[in-house]
């Protein structure tokens, strides 16, 4: 389902270069829970980012569902973004002017063929599944981060995206936190999403199908 | 989409909330620049248009005092040289006899001197004034020496505070004047009669053998140069006479007399610069600042981003902010043009014999569908453009690395 091939990012400053990724090369099946760990600085979420598109890489290709995604436009790399992959952030990233149902409605609103109403069933259907349908008004300062990340995955999963990438999901939340994280990407896994996930944690890798360990931008084991 | 520019709005409303001192500076940098940009622009507008009450002011020649060929002052034509005069013309539509002057006057049991005016029946045929109560003297009226006069809705405020006061008199030179009517504002720019607050039937001009002015108006499709060769024909003449002769070159319109000898491309060109220059130098101090302040719209810009927003739609929702802005200082901006304005000019420009006259009667619709929108739309660009920009088009990983909760 992704196809990483001789993938690089150099980051220049005016007094160095620092070599990100160094010719990566990885194959990601359909339907795989893949945790991708590492020491920080060795590239794992600048990978993340590239499969994301919100970087661009220096060299090396990406292909997800049989599309090179690296040679896109910008208008076709925001639609890609928006019916193919799911985004879920250590620090949330929720827009703290939205309550919850507006921040989960977010990536239907850049698609032309949903109506308010399909967008705001669909919206209500994630919530009770992460759990969050009593909140549906509540901003995110009203929240705790167990369930910022919740409204966050619920964000996530609200355009049946294929893939959902997971960078550090959580990095910010107490270990009970955690496993109820955990036990939901888990769950949205079982249902045939495929989930590439950066984390620290040895535990939390753990509980995916595939562990990739990274060191100074390369792919040291698998 | 409604619902996606809702939420954009929701945002900008709420990031104008979180920064209030910006939104506040934003706005009444905004308002201050409008006031001068509006009120040159309505200047402009009624300099150089057929701006009421002079609706034909294109198509009206002065014929007022004359030179020789030799440039000594020859004086003017007397209110029987210019029936004459007018017999020799012929193809006109209608003329009007104007002369002005300065009357004590006494007023509800108060005296002042006021700039008045002497004028025809015809005079307020060929100039659109706006009665908001009673009417026009007439013609038997003026003939017969009625006492009546016409007075502005300024005046008739400041002494009987009340528009309604038709019927009522006033003093002058020991004799009550009946008012017949009150006309609206108007700028005196425009008017035909300067700063005149008083209008009275000519016949009561004091000194029957002084020179008058004649406005004669030409309709279409008489071609002005021609109607300007046929005036100056009848005033040559006329002098001749006298055994005088004239110099008639120098025969204007109206309008021509009131922009002078620069013309209206000049005096647009200059205008529209000043306009400009105004709008830059705000648009500068707001883009230093917007540019200092962008971090937290970053950051939303690029989680929409991520979530499917595109670069444009981005660069729009940003400006969408400063549009509400804007918008709020222009809105201002227009309301507080005529009372700034007026305040000004009592402040610093206090000259009697203005009276209550002002330069401005107030804004017009035009002006704010027509120049002040898209003015209001190049000032948002000026300085909402650049960040706006440059906002949306940063790479979303490195904006996101920063956090947001």
């Amino acid at each position: 389902m992704i196809e990483i091939k001789n993938l690089t990012k150099v980051f220049y400053t005016k007094e160095i270069k620092t070599t990100a990724l160094n010719a990566v090369n990885l194959d990601v099946e359909r339907g795989t829970f893949l945790s991708i760990m590492g020491p920080s600085g060795c590239g794992k979420s600048t990978l993340l980012n590239m499969i994301g598109l919100l970087d661009q890489p220096t060299g090396g290709h990406i292909v997800i569902n049989g599309t090179e995604v690296t040679a896109m436009r910008d208008a076709e790399t925001a639609k890609f973004r928006n019916n193919v992959l799911g985004f879920i952030f250590q620090s949330f990233h929720l827009i703290p002017a939205l309550n919850v149902l507006d921040n989960v409605e977010l990536p239907l609103l850049y698609r032309s063929n949903v109506s308010e109403k399909e967008c705001r069933k669909r919206a209500l259907d994630v919530l009770e599944k992460v759990g969050l349908s009593h909140r549906l008004k509540h901003f995110p300062s009203q929240l705790s981060g167990g369930q910022c990340q919740r409204v966050a995955i619920a964000r996530a999963l609200i355009g049946k995206p294929e893939i959902i990438l997971a960078d550090e999901p959580t990095g910010n939340l107490d270990s009970k936190m955690s496993d109820e994280i955990m036990k939901l990407l888990v769950e949205i896994n079982g249902e045939g999403t495929t989930i590439v996930m950066v984390t620290h944690d040895e535990k939390i890798a753990g509980q995916t199908q595939k562990i990739v360990r990274m060191l100074d931008g390369i792919i040291s084991a698998v | 989409m409604k619902k996606k520019w809702a939420q954009h709005i929701k945002s900008a409303l709420y990031t104008i909330r979180k920064n209030k001192a910006y939104a506040l500076f934003c706005i009444s940098g905004t308002a201050f620049t409008f006031i001068f940009v509006v009120f040159l622009a309505q200047l402009a507008f009624t300099a150089l248009s057929n701006y009421p009450p002079s609706i034909h002011a294109d198509r009206t020649i002065v014929v007022s005092h004359f030179t020789d060929n030799n440039g000594k002052n020859i004086g003017g034509l007397s209110r029987l040289e210019i029936d004459f005069l007018l017999q020799d013309i012929k193809e006109y539509t209608s003329y009007s006899i104007i002369n002005q002057g300065t009357v004590n006057a006494l007023i509800n049991d108060r005296f002042r001197i006021f700039s008045v005016a002497y004028v025809n029946t015809e005079f307020w045929e060929m100039n659109s004034y706006r009665f908001i109560a009673g009417r026009p003297f007439t013609k038997e009226e003026c003939d017969a020496r009625k006492n009546g006069v016409i007075i502005t809705k300024n005046l008739a405020k400041s002494y009987f505070r009340s528009l309604d006061v038709v019927g009522r008199k006033i003093e002058v030179r020991g004799a009550d004047f009946e008012i017949l009517g009150v006309v609206d504002d108007f700028s005196f720019i425009s008017s035909p009669t300067g700063a005149s607050e008083i209008w009275f039937p000519y016949t009561f001009y004091p000194f029957s053998n002084n020179p008058f002015t004649l406005h004669v108006f030409f309709s279409q499709p008489t071609a002005m140069q021609q109607a300007k060769e046929m005036v100056g024909k009848a005033v040559e003449q006329s002098f001749s006479k006298k055994n005088v002769s004239v110099y008639t070159g120098n025969l204007s319109t109206v309008k021509e007399q009131r922009i002078g000898q620069s013309g209206d491309s000049v005096l647009g060109f200059g205008i529209g610069t000043l306009i400009l220059l105004l709008l830059l130098i705000p648009a500068i101090n707001i883009l230093t600042l917007k540019l200092a302040y962008t971090r937290n719209r970053a950051e939303e810009i690029a989680i929409r981003r991520t979530f499917g927003a595109g670069k444009l739609s981005s660069f729009f929702q940003l400006l969408l902010e400063d549009l509400l802005l804007v918008m709020a200082g222009a809105l201002i901006g227009i309301i507080a043009t005529k009372p700034a304005v007026s305040m000004i000019q009592r402040t610093f420009f206090d000259i009697p014999m203005l009276g209550s006259a002002s330069l401005i009667s107030g804004v017009d619709f035009f002006i704010i569908a027509g120049v002040i929108v898209p003015l209001m739309l190049l000032f948002l660009f000026m300085f909402g453009g650049i960040p706006a920009y440059l906002t949306a088009k940063r790479n979303i990983a490195d904006v996101l690395k920063g956090g947001m909760r």
